[in-house]
């Protein structure tokens, strides 16, 4: 987190933020409704797709009144659970969030779980529309033997556990063995590949979970493989977070050249993004990358391989290794496919991260859900036309995409929403409770919500734990812990 | 302890509260820091202003160092001389995504993200990382001639460019480009953002951040 004190006089536009931009956050255009009745919007999920949806709600309508509920105590989501340790300026969008939270308009309500403390459907009776936007909290299974090995851990977990989930907090994932396989070949295998190699000096200057980092300090790991299903061509990660890998302090790239085949052949006929990605490939495969004295640890690119299985040691409960299909590329560039070849290929491995993408799970049974494609079927982010219920993020549109493209998406959702209130689609003559009926339900159910100055309670008493240990922040790791400062 | 400093100056002027200048220190002390603004505030206080504060920012984090560093590093360190006289603005024109052109004036040195900041321009999701070069929000595009007098173009820019909805040769990222008088009167183009129904693009269907 950039620190940042303002010593003598607070001027509000250059406040906290100095990007906060009061465009962003105090209406703009002036439009009401004519009936003089302020539209009430519920948006489930507190992390960028929440945020960015309601902002730019906040902004378009100076009457419209917007509740977050989030079922953590802390919001922010994947920015905080998610974007690596060692990328804080990704995280300055918290920034912006913590003004829309702020704002006149914008009540946060943490520690409420929507289909579980309250349902969609009482949501849809108090306010005027719903927005969804909770994200993916699941993963995608590999679906095969032995995935349910001792060693074996979803990249959703490990992010989590590095990053401080409360739900991951009691992974211990087994650092023992020399060399992990990372099934996938995206922006999230590479980060988890940079965290297992970083060195020490690096990460203990971030808000990497003590336990974590204690963990990484004793960990045996000197070699990550990333392995994929196809080729160099069609590696989803970007070249920023390979540029990170090669040139990572005392590590050295190691891959097979014979993969890379006839893949200078065709560099000239790429975009210029898939063009750079794959001249670093290739500089990183030719070891014509930086060579470093001392480099003790290698990561390296695997294509062309599927898993088949997860083999198991002789205790028959961790990991001893991993079989693989080898396979051949039908087509060429985005549209390739991996045909198997019928050759299978051993690896010896202690530890096998499967980051093949996360997966949303349908929280409510009310609300449609697609569990093919694991989204909530909807058109530009109105799920049954007519309804008052919308959704934004990754919940909409599956679970990729970086957090800019996630704010776009949103701002769609918006859109719409905004749309239906003007053409009458939502009646915003009725007057709805909002908040009022909810709390009071939640109320009597027993659960304590956590307010945004609650937050700020827990965020303060991470930031003092971190100061303690020349850290960025100690982040709380349990529930429990985070109510007991919240409401203290 | 020397620490890096980023000093804001304020004035209350006539039309409202208005930055004066800006300048990063490098390594200052903090009495250095003190004898420095007094001296700043004895010499340079425009005639339209009747109201200083001073605001000391520190350094960010050690993590965020560095590319606060390619940042700052873009911006001219003509500490004393830039102050927001009339005659030393620079015009710039931005064509927004709606086709509507807004036309402001601003101090040269100033960052086109910083231009869009401080005079509040209504352009969506602009800016997200504040700077870093951790995203690519505050993608511009530039006329052919203008594009070419542009600085140099790092590998850290480009990697980001790379992620850009509608992505063209004359493109760069809004925080990188400082204004100069050369580029007075230019006139950029914000580019559309993505739409929900779009061609995935070849670099930015990746999650993670």
């Amino acid at each position: 987190m950039n620190l940042r004190r303002i010593c003598v006089l607070r001027c509000k536009s250059l406040l906290n933020s100095k990007y906060l931009r009061t465009s962003q956050i105090v209406g703009v255009r002036k439009l009401t409704s004519p009936s003089g009745s302020s539209p009430k919007v519920c948006i489930v999920g507190g992390g960028p797709a929440g945020f960015y949806t309601a902002q730019h709600l906040l902004k378009s309508r100076l009457d419209i009144q917007v509740d977050l509920f989030e079922r953590l105590p802390v919001p922010f989501g994947l920015v905080r659970f998610g974007v690596a340790p060692d990328h804080p300026e990704v995280k300055n969008v918290i920034n912006t969030f913590t003004q829309t939270a702020l704002h006149e308009r914008c009540n946060f309500f943490g520690n409420v779980g929507v289909g579980k403390d309250v349902s969609v459907a009482e949501l849809r009776q108090a306010y005027h529309a719903v927005v969804l936007s909770y994200g993916a909290e699941g993963n995608r299974r590999l679906g095969i033997p032995g995935e349910d090995l001792r060693g074996v851990y979803s990249a959703k977990d490990f992010v989590g556990w590095y990053n401080g989930l409360p739900g991951n907090k009691e992974l211990r994932p087994d650092l023992s063995s020399e060399t992990a396989v990372v099934l996938g070949q995206g922006n999230v295998a590479l980060d988890v590949a940079r965290i297992l190699l970083s060195p020490l000096d690096i990460l203990k200057k971030t808000d990497i979970t003590q336990p974590s980092l204690e963990a990484l300090a004793e960990s045996q790991v000197q070699r990550v493989l990333i392995v994929g299903r196809r080729g160099p061509l069609q590696v989803a990660c970007t070249i920023k977070e390979l540029r990170e890998m090669v040139n990572l302090p005392g590590t050295m790239p190691d891959m097979v050249t014979t993969d890379f085949e006839g893949v200078a052949s065709v560099l000239k006929d790429l975009s210029r993004p898939r063009k750079r990605l794959t001249e670093l490939l290739l500089k990183a495969a030719q070891g014509a990358a930086s060579r470093q004295a001392g480099a003790s640890r290698q990561w390296g690119f695997h294509f062309l391989r599927s898993p088949l299985e997860i083999l198991p040691a002789d205790d028959l409960t961790s990991t001893a290794g991993i079989r693989l299909a080898v396979n051949v590329l039908e087509g060429s560039h985005e549209g390739a496919r991996a045909v198997p070849t019928g050759e299978v290929e051993e690896l010896k491995c202690g530890m096998v991260i499967s980051s093949i993408g996360y997966r949303s799970l349908c929280i409510d049974p009310a609300v449609p859900f697609d569990h093919h494609k694991a989204i909530i079927p909807n058109t530009v982010g109105r799920v049954q036309p007519g309804a008052g219920l919308y959704c934004s993020g990754w919940v909409k549109r599956g679970p990729t995409g970086v957090i800019a493209t996630t704010m776009n998406d949103s701002f769609d959702t918006a859109r719409s929403l905004l749309q239906d209130i003007e053409a009458g689609v939502i009646d915003v003559s009725s007057v709805k409770p909002g908040s009022r009926a909810v709390l009071s339900s939640l109320e009597s159910r027993g659960v304590k919500w956590v307010s945004f100055s609650d937050w700020e309670k827990i965020d303060k008493e991470e930031v003092r734990r971190g100061q303690r240990v020349g850290r960025p922040r100690e982040k709380i790791l349990d529930v429990a812990e985070m109510l007991r400062v919240a409401h203290s | 302890m020397n620490k890096q400093y980023y000093i804001c100056v304020w004035g209350h002027c006539d039309s409202g509260t208005k930055t004066l200048f800006r300048f990063l220190s490098l390594k200052m002390s903090s009495a250095c820091i003190r004898r420095t603004l007094v001296a700043v505030s004895q010499s340079f206080i425009p005639s339209s202003c009747n109201f200083l504060a001073f605001g000391l920012h520190f350094s960010p984090s050690p993590a965020a160092r560095d590319r606060q560093t390619a940042y700052t590093n873009n911006r001219r360190f003509s500490s004393f001389t830039r102050i927001l006289r009339s005659e030393n603005k620079v015009t710039v024109n931005f064509i927004n995504r709606d086709g509507q052109k807004i036309t402001v004036k601003a101090a040269p040195g100033d960052s086109l993200l910083d231009v869009v900041i401080e005079q509040n321009l209504d352009i969506d999701g602009f800016g997200a990382c504040e700077g870093t070069l951790a995203c690519s929000t505050c993608h511009l595009i530039f006329e052919e001639d203008v594009y070419n007098k542009l600085g140099p173009i790092t590998d850290e820019e480009m990697d980001m460019l790379d992620l850009a909805y509608g992505l063209t040769d004359t493109s760069r990222l809004g925080c990188q480009i400082c204004l100069t008088k050369s580029l007075e009167g230019i006139t950029v183009r914000v580019p559309d953002s993505a739409v929900d129904i779009r061609q995935p693009t070849d670099a930015g269907t990746s999650s993670s951040a």
